[in-house]
């Protein structure tokens, strides 16, 4: 009975293709998800945190609080002309930024908070932790997934790699895929 | 350490090399087929020609003509097979290819460099691992 069992069954749970298709349906999901996960914004508060930063990051580039402070002085009539094409824009965007930095930061929170609207966000801490777990099952499954077309070809069945199959994983020995 | 078995390598480059073979075949299968469509095509016009010029269009039924129909209907199928065959190879032609230009670039970061392109590498006997 066992062996009239193992003779129906068996085939077809150890089917290899019917195994590795259903490997790469998970791989499908798991890169759409990763997909989904590397779009998810910042908390509003951290990107209104960064906006912030990146405003003063620009106006220390271009020099503008120094330029701006000394206007009218000996030095700042020296600094002036130094003003060329390149910093032509971080001097029109410096001046903006001068006028109302604060007012912007505000503006620019007000504005995601109202695009995100209850949408998913995620920390970039956050971020990096849930995109290399869903890389790690990816490599998990990759792996899985050239150990059984190995096993099929020692037993004349040929299932042809997929042409994105990491080169790590199809180049590697046997005993690393254990 | 990061070890790779360039046998794999070599593998994954024949089957990429048998896959192109086979998709020349399939091809020039199908350029075989196209031309004879074309030679059966010629020849119907031709048959066509001499009844118009016999006057033996009207009414009357040519078992020559209606053969010659049947045979380019049947060449005209196994042209479209043969030319969605040649498709199908190709594609998976392109798809070794572009796992066998993958794995090499990947070697060749590890600073492998796989048989073929380096007669040095020979040294290795095929195999190489790296660090």
């Amino acid at each position: 009975m066992k062996k009239l069992f193992e003779k129906i069954v068996s085939p077809l749970a150890s089917d290899p293709r019917a195994e590795v298709d259903a490997i790469r349906r998970r791989i499908e999901l798991l890169a759409r998800e990763r997909e989904h996960t590397d779009a998810m914004p910042l908390p509003p508060a951290e990107a209104e945190d960064q906006f912030a930063a990146f405003l003063d990051a620009n106006l220390d580039r271009a020099g503008l609080v120094d330029l701006v402070g000394n206007f009218g002085s000996d030095r700042g009539a020296h600094a002036w002309p130094s003003v060329n094409a390149a910093n032509g824009h971080a001097l029109v965007f410096g001046l903006l930024v001068l006028i109302g930095r604060d007012q912007l930061v505000a503006e620019y929170g007000k504005i995601i908070r109202d695009a995100y609207d209850g949408r998913q966000s995620a920390s970039v801490e956050e971020k990096r932790e849930m995109l290399s777990r869903l890389d790690e099952e990816a490599d998990r499954l990759s792996r899985q997934e050239e150990a059984i077309i190995r096993s099929a070809e020692t037993r004349g069945i040929t299932i042809p790699r997929r042409p994105d199959a990491p080169p790590a994983v199809v180049l590697a020995y046997d005993e690393a895929l254990k | 350490m990061t070890q790779i078995d360039i046998s794999r390598l070599a593998q994954i480059t024949a089957t990429s090399a048998r896959l192109k073979a086979q998709r020349s075949g399939l091809w020039d299968l199908y350029h075989e087929t196209a031309e004879e469509l074309r030679a059966a095509m010629r020849a119907r016009s031709t048959r066509e020609s001499t009844m118009r010029f016999n006057y033996d269009m009207d009414g009357i039924s040519d078992a020559q003509l209606e053969r010659l129909d049947a045979r380019i209907a049947a060449i005209r199928t196994k042209a479209q097979q043969q030319e969605a065959d040649a498709r199908a190879a190709g594609e998976a032609f392109a798809d070794a290819f572009r796992l066998e230009t993958a794995c090499r670039e990947y070697a060749k970061r590890l600073g492998i460099v796989p048989l073929g392109e380096d007669p040095l590498q020979t040294a290795f006997g095929g195999v190489a691992r790296s660090s």
